[in-house]
């Protein structure tokens, strides 16, 4: 008994050994991915490239569900980016409060025929809308059916070959777009691009921008600072090195439209349509064996607001855990197959083995550690080891996710907020980290319930994070 | 990847003093004073540049800031309070012996100076017109019209938000004149079109404008000309030829 | 190795790595801060001096000695500030003046670096202060690998064209995706004299897999010569050429274009028309009312899109001819003139760009 106990805590060390030293790869990819495109950064040159016309037209497109207090401040702001040839395509997914009577009010909207070919199938649309003072605008007012439903729709309206979907609620900076669309201003063939996410929550925010970043004083929302730090710094530019993003958030990434419509789209049947998407993407343009690239630029930023509160966050991460766990089991035919380059031989087994599985491995760890210590199987050593490589380990990687931010992008200029920062960065794995594994693990649960009861999905309303006004 | 707008050390001016509680003829009074202070200023600066670590005219030159950085403000000049606030502390600083080397001290000294000036050209008090409105959000571009237009005699006014920019032009007294606008089309809470479609309905024929946008195709600038403007400025702008047809279209 | 001195070890390196983050993201802050008190007056010297300059108060010598004074990254990073607000023949005597000195040599000689960095800079350097006697050097940079670079010091080719470099940017146009072709078409805007001469020649290699590209190329620069070669290619066997053709000959109002435009309204493939029923509206002549009525009820949503579109700009005769087809047999057509009739002056702008 003890023998297995302690042979069982030995597997979970190691586990967590291995699992960090991913990151730290992760890491040491992000490094020069950093030094690169910081000097592709320089503001002016993005003057420049405005001056000759260089970035290409695109399409927003902003599935909107139940957002009337603040639909207007969000689009005006989206309506007034950094940026020359582009439309805005708001969805109105069946607001059951006034967020389309705040439309019309908003922005003077008038009815137009539909009469576009409706490429994508989609909840029926009740009407089409543009803007008399806003000509970027247009409007269009379904029945609801969903985000992923609502950006199908908005696809078939657009009419620019490249589409970014953003939330809502999402407050996209000025200059975003420009950088953004910069690998296509330098000629790459992407088919997809991310930007970074930062958290709003704490930051002086006047008309939908984000005037001064500051690091919000709460515990839970700042110790999410530090974690979307860690996870776009270096979590997803780590990944350009090593094969090919295969998470594109999707309050900020811009796809190619073709490939979307050969795809078919968004799928409704997803939580983490984002993720799906994605993953999709990848399956095909590697089954059709079409050189391509599907990469993240860390310089543009959009800001969004995230949960305040435990419940809300439970939620948030239950169902974006879900969401991986159903997607995974959904394109488990792409893992270890070589056709699918490094996507199938690196990004699904980290995805799956690594950010999947790892709630289990770290509970049963906790659990087994705490039966050996009390049996005295354990020695108090051994279990301060795991305890040590586990969360010491992830505590040092946030603290250099707080070191690329203040290197790269300096956004936090007040000493009082990298204090805070730090301070958040240790104390994440005492209570935060805890609760988000009980969360995650509770999706477990929850998938293999909604594997059973396919069909109808629950929508629970991409507004589920918490709206602190700031 | 720095937050864009311009160098680091500029501070965005936004706030509008409204000292119209000032009885006439002071604020008048009071710049011309500063202009000789400005003038005793230059001088020092000069001698600053043939000798930089000459201490009188150094505890000079900061005196003469601290002045000038107290009253600015209660005048409604808070750039110039803050270029003066700057000033003060590179002087403490070459006393101290550190900052920028001796000999490079007259030459900082006086690009202060032009910055001081330029800070007093635009008008404080909101209830003076002025002969141009710049509005625009590119802090390097503003600096640099301002500064084109303030050494060809003309005073000006930024306003850097469409938004703000539409309610402070919609409610503006403007008597007999009629202001220019030299308006982006990429401005920030309300572009440029739109204010200007607002401001056609609401106030016709009030105002001047110009637009100025970046590399603008034959569409954008029909639009822009179809719908009233008075003309169109490309974007990089030459300042020369700029400051003759700003000449022309203010009128004098 | 017991576990007791495994704790200790990973403890030992933890708390180590620990303490040199914390120290280098002090030092980061602490050099951040030194840096920017040094730059900064030296800096604002510049601007001060640019402006003087841009009046024509001062000469370039004081911005070369203000330029001389920043760290070489800054002083181009400040140049490439200025160049983007500021415009005139004036940064020709700038440049002149910055040709002989010692760190614009060194600078010149990065060029040769292996690290795509150095030519970045050396790129954005010689785009803006680039004289004749840097042409190999230019040559060189646009043919470079880095797309950046070649971005970077396309810019160059405002000033400075020789037909040797526009060919070295015409060879590279079947490669070019469209933003890029956008830019080197508004780098090259002003060097029609050297660019439509080279484009007449590559206009006549019907042959060539990469015409579709050359003439959306030549459609970009819209220069008037380039009017008959690219008619002359209307009847293209590649759709893909007829194509572009169409969408250039709308910068082209006469006779024989819009005689080949109405031709290529008709044709098989539906993006020919739409690009042609588009040129027909930029054009709007009168005489073409027809065929674009015709076109309201072709069987391609686009065409008929382009086709109300391009009615529009027709003035009273193309309002009647929507009006008549809003209420007319083919129920295609009454849905777009409908959704156009519909649209607000400012919509319609935006839309028919």
């Amino acid at each position: 008994m003890s023998a297995f106990i302690h042979g069982f805590d030995v597997v979970v060390v190691v586990y967590f050994v291995v699992l960090n030293s991913f990151y730290a790869v992760l890491l040491l990819c992000a490094l020069p991915e950093i030094w690169e495109q910081s000097l592709l950064a320089e503001d002016e040159d993005l003057v420049r490239l405005q001056e000759v016309g260089a970035p290409p037209p695109i399409s927003i497109l902003v599935p909107a569900y139940n957002e009337s207090a603040t639909i207007q401040a969000s689009i005006t702001a989206i309506l007034t980016l950094d940026y020359r040839h582009y439309e805005v395509i708001v969805v109105n997914d069946g607001s059951s409060d006034d967020t389309m009577g705040r439309l019309e009010d908003a922005f003077n909207l008038y009815e137009i025929p539909r009469t576009y070919p409706e490429t994508l199938e989609t909840k029926p649309i009740r009407a089409l809308y543009r803007s008399r003072t806003r000509p970027r605008l247009l409007v269009i007012d379904k029945e609801n059916g969903g985000k992923a439903d609502s950006l199908n729709a908005a696809i078939n309206a657009s009419r620019w070959p490249l589409v970014i979907a953003v939330d809502a609620d999402t407050l996209i900076e000025p200059d975003a777009m420009l950088r953004l669309t910069r690998p296509f201003s330098l000629g790459l063939r992407i088919a997809a691009v991310g930007g970074t996410v930062r958290v709003a929550n704490g930051s002086v925010i006047k008309d939908g921008r984000v005037l001064e970043p500051r690091v919000a004083p709460r515990f839970l929302p700042g110790i999410q600072v530090v974690e979307y730090l860690r996870s776009f710094l270096y979590g997803r530019l780590g990944w350009n090195r090593l094969g090919g993003s295969m998470i594109i958030s999707g309050a900020f990434g811009l796809f190619r439209k073709d490939h979307l419509l050969e795809i078919g789209g968004y799928r409704t049947d997803s939580v983490v349509e984002d993720f799906d998407v994605v993953v999709r993407l990848h399956r095909y343009l590697l089954d059709q064996r079409l050189p391509y690239s599907i990469t993240f630029v860390p310089d543009p930023v959009a800001w969004t607001e995230v949960p305040e509160t435990l419940a809300v966050l439970g939620r948030q991460r239950e169902r974006w855990h879900r969401g991986l766990i159903l997607t995974m089991w959904k394109y488990r035919s792409m893992m270890f197959r070589p056709r699918y380059k490094r996507i199938g031989l690196l990004g699904f087994p980290f995805f799956t083995f690594g950010e999947m599985l790892a709630p289990l491995v770290e509970v049963l760890g906790y659990l087994v550690t705490i039966v050996g210590l009390w049996f005295g199987f354990i020695n108090l050593s051994f279990a301060l080891l795991f305890l040590l490589v586990a969360l010491g380990y992830g505590m040092i990687l946030s603290i250099w996710g707080i070191l690329l931010e203040e290197v790269g992008f300096r956004r936090y200029r007040r000493a009082g907020d990298l204090v805070r920062l730090l301070w958040y960065a240790a104390l994440e794995n005492f209570g935060y980290r805890q609760c988000t594994v009980w969360f995650r693990l509770k999706a477990f649960w929850s998938a293999a319930r909604a594997r059973t009861t396919w069909g109808r999905m629950t929508r629970t309303g991409f507004a589920a994070t918490g709206k602190a006004a700031t | 990847m720095a937050p864009r707008g311009g160098p680091s050390y500029l501070q965005v001016v936004t706030g509008d003093f409204d000292p119209g509680l000032l009885p006439p003829g002071l604020l008048e009074g009071y710049l011309k004073s500063v202009q000789g202070q400005i003038e005793h200023l230059a001088g020092l600066a000069d001698r600053l540049a043939s000798n930089g670590a000459d201490p009188e005219a150094l505890d000079a030159f900061r005196r003469e800031s601290h002045k000038i950085r107290g009253s600015a403000g209660s005048y409604g000049f808070a750039e110039a309070t803050r270029v003066a606030a700057e000033m003060e502390e590179a002087a403490k600083s070459w006393i101290a012996g550190s900052g920028v080397a001796a000999t490079d001290r007259g030459v900082t000294a006086h690009a202060y100076v032009g910055r001081l000036r330029s800070s007093f050209s635009r008008p404080g008090p909101v209830s003076q017109l002025p002969d141009v409105f710049i509005i625009e959000d590119d802090t390097a571009l503003i600096e640099l019209l301002e500064y084109g237009l303030s050494s060809r005699g003309y005073t000006s006014r930024v306003l850097r938000n469409g938004k703000d920019a539409l309610e402070t032009l919609r409610t503006l007294p403007v008597g007999d004149a009629h202001p220019l606008l030299l308006l982006d089309v990429d401005l920030p809470g309300l572009d440029g079109h739109s204010l200007f479609y607002m401001l056609q309905r609401e106030r016709p024929g009030v105002f001047r404008v110009v637009f100025m946008t970046v590399h603008g195709g034959e569409d954008e600038q029909l639009r822009a000309l179809e719908g009233g403007a008075t003309d169109y400025l490309v974007k990089p702008v030459s300042l020369r030829v700029a400051l003759e047809k700003i000449r022309r279209w203010v009128g004098r | 190795m017991t576990a007791q001195s495994l704790l200790f070890i990973v403890a030992v390196i933890q708390g180590g790595s620990i303490l040199v983050l914390l120290a280098a993201l002090l030092a980061n802050r602490w050099v951040r801060r030194r840096r920017r008190d040094r730059v900064a007056p030296r800096r604002m010297v510049l601007d001060e001096a640019i402006k003087g300059w841009a009046m024509g108060d001062i000469g370039p010598e004081l911005v070369v000695r203000a330029l001389e004074a920043l760290p070489r990254s800054d002083a181009v990073g400040a140049l490439l500030a200025w160049s983007v607000r500021l415009t005139g023949e004036r940064w020709r005597a700038l440049a002149d003046a910055l040709e002989r000195r010692p760190w614009t040599i060194r600078l010149r000689a990065t060029v040769r670096s292996r690290a795509w960095w150095r030519r970045l800079e050396a790129a954005r350097f010689l785009s803006i202060a680039g004289t004749a006697a840097d042409l190999s050097v230019i040559e060189q940079l646009l043919k470079d690998h880095h797309p950046a670079v070649r971005i970077a010091i396309a810019v160059a080719l405002e000033r400075i064209a020789t037909p040797r470099l526009v060919n070295v940017v015409l060879d590279r146009l079947p490669d070019m995706v469209g933003p890029v072709q956008a830019h080197y078409a508004a780098v090259l805007r002003g060097q029609n004299t050297v660019t439509v001469p080279l484009l007449i020649e590559r206009l006549g290699l019907v042959y060539d897999p990469g015409l579709p590209r050359i003439v959306e190329f030549a459609g970009r620069i819209g220069d008037a010569r380039l009017g008959e070669p690219i008619t002359a290619l209307a009847t293209h066997r590649d759709a893909e050429v007829r194509v572009q053709v169409a969408r250039a000959l709308g910068d082209y109002p006469l006779a024989r274009t819009v005689t080949a435009l109405r031709a290529l309204a008709t044709d098989a493939a539906w993006e020919v028309r739409a690009q042609a029923v588009r040129a027909l509206g930029r054009i709007a002549d009168a005489a073409t009312l027809d065929d674009l009525r015709a076109r309201l009820a072709d069987v391609e949503w686009w065409v008929r899109l382009r086709a109300a579109l391009a009615l529009t700009r027709l003035g009273a005769p193309g309002q009647g001819a929507l009006l008549h087809a809003e209420v007319g047999a083919n129920p295609n057509a009454r849905y777009v003139a409908r959704l156009i009739l519909g649209l607000s002056p400012q919509a319609l702008s935006e839309f028919a760009a």
